[in-house]
């Protein structure tokens, strides 16, 4: 076994893992800070992401002969209104009506909902895994900076860059604008908020639609790191992402953020030191034995705060 | 002339217990009406109905004369009825400021463009928005805890950050469960007091309260509930003097 340091590439690309981890993992906090639900089904609306990108892309190559860094944004807008629609579907058609339910209740539609989109996907999109089309990501593959030894180029930059941007954005939201302190408010307490004027509904469907959003870009950036996209990418992506938003701390949305980086680096240094193989196990090893020491995960809120 | 809020045979069931029962209240606007009552008499049921919490199972709630009876909490609150709570709910993990700008949210037009390119109108709308919340917060005397979380202020002050956020809706009318409840002779007065000027500002309120020294002192008209009915409506004078009234409060011989 190796004991050295890893290498600085290797931290870099755990690094830049954990971020996509991250972003997916604030659709997970933000669900349940707002209705106390684990969404089971937001694996698939980040791969329903990955799909929609794709597509797009060829969409936009082929019939308006846009350029790569334009079919690029505007594939990545698509795949936002995509995922953002069947995000917010999601919660239309099955959580909305058990929301007054037995936990189990929604939990169970969540499971469901996230077969039928995989199998959905698979039986009328594809069957096997498709390409990230190489002429979009190719040009990202050469080195942008070299930094402490790591090398980064312009795919890790622009995913850990957006990936980064975009959770500020949405703290800078949650913390700082009416909306989001309408957020808060409906997450603490549905009926009052209702009372002063909130309508919850549309509250919590606004939360599914960002947190789809984000899902989506998370899936651009590792259909476009992986070089390719299935119908099943969703259930492992989600479940470590929500692996990371418990580990830190589930409804807390910088808890998320640190869990996504410390599920992206214990994987990519198990890599190192271990075997690709094997990361899976020393993963959710880890997150056994962080919860077991903190149960509420990193930066868990104490219960009382969900009075 | 509508009345400003009004029900009619208003009856709420749970089981087969009729927590109330043939309600007809009439409030005019400007005017302070209390609910008294032993307890368990249904008061706070009657608030729910009023508030939209609770679907009345009979009769109807009108508000300007507009039917309220199914609409959902925050439609009734868009129209201008707000209320408090016995055991004061708070956002506890917002600050009094952001407690009271939750209250103005329904009132302003988010447009997300405007939201995301900081326009005129949005910063103008943002700026005049927390200047009202500032004054909201002065006006009930919680001017030096603006950036408190709610759950740190003292209970006084917490009653007084929930009647804030209500008068942060625009309501046209308040409806305060119990706002003196625990509160000693001094920190009573003072509620009276807010209550006053809570009127100046020419809202109509309905409170309920065990306080009586309070009820008689700042109500045009009282109505008194036991085991969900009403068993007299007046004046202080007149209920104050109504056998039926005293046989409530004091227990009657069987």
């Amino acid at each position: 076994m190796n004991l050295s340091l890893p290498p600085p590439d290797i931290l870099l690309g755990g690094l830049v893992r954990g971020s996509i981890y991250g972003l997916v993992a604030l659709g997970y906090t933000m669900v349940y800070g707002i209705l106390g639900m684990i969404n089971f089904a937001h694996g698939e609306i980040f791969m329903i992401g990955m799909f929609a990108c794709i597509y797009a892309l060829g969409f936009f190559s082929t019939y308006l002969g846009t350029g790569v860094a334009t079919s690029l944004a505007l594939s990545a807008f698509v795949a936002m209104i995509f995922s953002a629609g069947f995000g917010y579907a999601n919660e239309r058609i099955a959580y909305r009506k058990l929301r007054k339910a037995h936990i189990l209740a929604p939990l169970t539609s969540a499971i469901g909902l996230s077969i039928i989109l995989q199998n959905f996907v698979w039986l009328t999109v594809s069957k096997n895994n498709i390409n990230f089309p190489r002429l979009y990501s190719e040009p990202l593959n050469q080195v942008a900076f070299t930094i402490a030894g790591a090398h980064c180029n312009y795919l890790q930059l622009l995913v850990l860059g957006t990936a980064v941007a975009l959770m500020a954005l949405l703290y800078f939201f949650i913390l700082h604008t009416r909306l989001g302190i309408a957020l808060r408010a409906t997450a603490q307490d549905q009926l009052m908020a209702g009372l002063v004027g909130i309508s919850v509904n549309k509250t919590i469907g606004l939360t599914f639609i960002v947190g789809s959003a984000l899902a989506a870009i998370a899936g651009v950036m590792v259909s476009m790191y992986l070089g390719v996209a299935g119908y099943n990418f969703g259930y492992i992506w989600g479940l470590k992402a929500f692996t990371a938003a418990v580990l830190g701390g589930i409804g807390n949305i910088p808890g998320a953020v640190l869990g996504g980086f410390i599920i992206g680096m214990t994987e990519d240094v198990t890599c190192f030191y271990v075997d690709a193989q094997w990361r899976n196990c020393v993963t959710f090893i880890i997150l056994m034995v962080v919860l077991i020491l903190r149960p509420r995960g990193i930066l868990g809120e104490r219960v009382a705060d969900k009075v | 002339m509508k009345a400003l809020l009004h029900t009619s045979r208003l009856g709420k069931t749970f089981g087969g217990l009729k927590a109330v029962q043939s309600i007809d209240l009439t409030v005019e606007s400007n005017q302070v009406f209390s609910i008294i009552g032993p307890n368990g008499a249904g008061k706070t049921t009657l608030f729910n109905c009023l508030s939209g919490i609770y679907t009345a199972d009979q009769g109807d709630v009108y508000f300007e004369g507009i039917q309220i009876t199914h609409l959902r909490p925050h439609q009734i609150c868009h129209l201008g009825l707000a209320r408090t709570f016995q055991n004061i709910r708070l956002f506890p993990g917002l600050t009094a400021l952001e407690n009271v700008m939750v209250g103005q949210f329904h009132r302003r037009s988010l447009q997300p463009m405007g939201i995301l390119f900081k326009s005129r109108n949005y910063l103008n709308e943002e700026a005049v928005g927390y200047e009202a919340a500032l004054e909201l917060l002065d006006f009930v005397g919680l001017r030096d805890a603006v950036n408190t979380g709610a759950r740190n202020l003292a209970y006084g002050l917490q009653r007084r950050l929930e009647i804030a956020r209500a008068l942060a809706t625009s309501p046209r009318i308040l409806l305060l469960d119990e706002p003196a409840a625990g509160m000693n002779p001094n920190e009573a007065a003072e509620m009276v007091d807010l209550i006053q000027r809570l009127r100046g500002r020419g809202l109509a309120i309905v409170l309920i309260e065990h306080h009586m020294k309070v009820v008689m002192q700042i109500s045009d008209r009282i109505m008194v509930l036991d085991h969900g009915e009403t068993i007299s409506t007046g004046t202080p004078e007149e209920v104050r003097n109504d056998p039926k009234v005293i046989a409530a409060y004091l227990g009657k011989e069987s």
